[in-house]
């Protein structure tokens, strides 16, 4: 059943009198402003940074508020955008900002995870949905979802809500906070001065001005970091084990501790990729202090000095990097030592090696 | 977060900005243009521009500051909270 569906089903027993309508389908930029027109408000609830650009941006053009809402992990983030709408491209005074306005540009793809993958305590995306649809009766009882002709209605800041469910969070545990988030950026690229040139409803449904996957990162294809022969596919490096043609040698998985404990190749030690950096920087900064072996996890000492390296990650990006910077720190001994990427993560393990794999 | 120190100011990192730098606050020399602030954050957690900061919302005592256009004459003073607001877009 459509997810869609789903929800309808569980909507309609709790509250039968709405006439609730699915879209079923994924949400694009050819039908997105086909179906936006239709509402007169818009409650943000999808799970990526390409869509919630999208939406953002069809919002702006055909002047709908949005009641953004997203939450990760211990995280939400709660804002109202665009309300009261005001066309695009006014700047002679303070407007409601749009999505764009606060952020300009997406966190690169590597940082960017979904629920799927980095997990959500149920209470915080529960806490968002509740007040987010909270700020939606606000606007609609209000009237404030009508757009304003533009020198009529006064500027209402609007803020963002911040929760982290997180005991130790810098303020203090249990913590809400919210920040103002200013007028319309005179320079955003959706809604600010010379907006109406580089954001039109033509250039979205040509999925080419702008190209969402692109912005986002997304689509591009695997980054080669390594040499050829600084790599290793997952089929290569398992029957290569099951032959016995490997030495003794360190498996390194670089993902969180959190992927690594639902699963991970035989042997694997886990050295997450973040706390890896933060290592090898300190390292560096320390000259002659500590050497780069310090680097390795304690299973190194109990093999020779030149035993073989071989790094996993979740995709494969992550992986390269650690290689380069193994190299760098001179663990490879100038050479000597054998230090390798298995291509492609443990995604590629999956599609190669072990379909069983519980891949998150 | 108790009050910054005396020649200080108060830096809070959320979400993502909190697992690149391993903490969630941690107090900084003031005064310091706000222009600087990104220099000295990658000086200390290498990478954190590109991956972090630049996705990121900044505030200044709770209210939108705008690092690289209108704000940039700003002064981050002894006493400020600062703080590192990455996005988070998954729902």
């Amino acid at each position: 059943m459509l997810k869609v569906n789903s929800l309808i089903t569980y909507l309609q027993d709790l509250n039968p009198l709405p006439t609730y309508i699915p879209h079923p389908h994924r949400l694009t930029p050819q039908n997105a402003a086909d179906i936006i027109t239709n509402y007169d408000l818009v409650l943000d609830c999808t799970d990526n940074a390409a869509t919630r650009y999208l939406i953002s941006d069809i919002c702006v053009l055909l002047q709908k508020p949005l009641v953004s809402a997203a939450a990760v992990q211990k995280s939400g983030q709660l804002t109202v955008l665009n309300c009261p709408p005001t066309p695009q491209g006014l700047i002679d005074k303070p407007y409601p900002p749009c999505y764009r306005c606060c952020f300009r540009k997406p966190p690169p793809p590597s940082a960017m995870t979904t629920c799927g993958e980095a997990g959500i305590m149920s209470t915080v995306v529960g806490l968002m949905g509740v007040a987010q649809a909270g700020e939606a009766i606000k606007i609609l009882a209000s009237n404030l979802h009508l757009p304003s002709s533009s020198s009529s209605s006064p500027f209402i800041e609007p803020n963002l809500l911040l929760y982290t469910h997180d005991l130790s969070s810098g303020i203090s545990p249990f913590t809400f906070r919210a920040v103002k988030m200013g007028s319309r950026k005179k320079t955003c690229f959706a809604c600010g001065e010379n907006s109406p040139s580089t954001l039109t409803l033509q250039g979205i449904k040509s999925g080419t001005a702008p190209n969402y996957d692109q912005f986002c990162g997304l689509n591009t294809p695997p980054k080669n970091l390594l040499p050829q022969q600084d790599r290793i596919s997952p089929s290569e490096y398992y029957h290569a084990l099951e032959k016995g043609e490997l030495p003794p040698h360190l498996l390194i998985d670089t993902r969180e501790k959190e992927h690594f404990s639902f699963g991970s190749i035989q042997g694997a030690v886990n050295l997450p990729f973040g706390a890896f950096l933060s290592k090898c920087f300190k390292i560096k900064k320390s000259g002659e202090d500590e050497k780069g072996d310090d680097i390795l996890p304690a299973e190194a000492k109990e093999l020779s000095e030149d035993a073989p390296i071989f790094v996993v990650c979740r995709r494969g990006l992550d992986s390269q990097e650690a290689v380069e910077k193994l190299k760098e720190l001179g663990v490879d001994r100038g050479g000597k030592r054998k230090i390798m990427d298995i291509r492609g993560g443990m995604k590629a393990w999956k599609e190669e090696v072990d379909p069983d794999f519980q891949f998150i | 977060m108790s009050a910054a120190q005396v020649g200080h100011f108060n830096i809070l990192y959320f979400a993502s900005a909190s697992s690149y730098t391993m903490t969630n606050a941690e107090s900084l020399p003031a005064p310091l243009p706000l222009s600087k602030l990104f220099g000295l954050l990658e000086e200390r957690y290498k990478g954190i521009k590109q991956n972090v900061l630049e996705s990121s919302l900044v505030t200044v005592n709770l209210t939108y500051v705008d690092v690289e256009g209108d704000g940039e004459d700003m002064v981050i003073k002894e006493g400020d909270e600062v703080a590192i607001i990455p996005p988070v877009s998954s729902g």
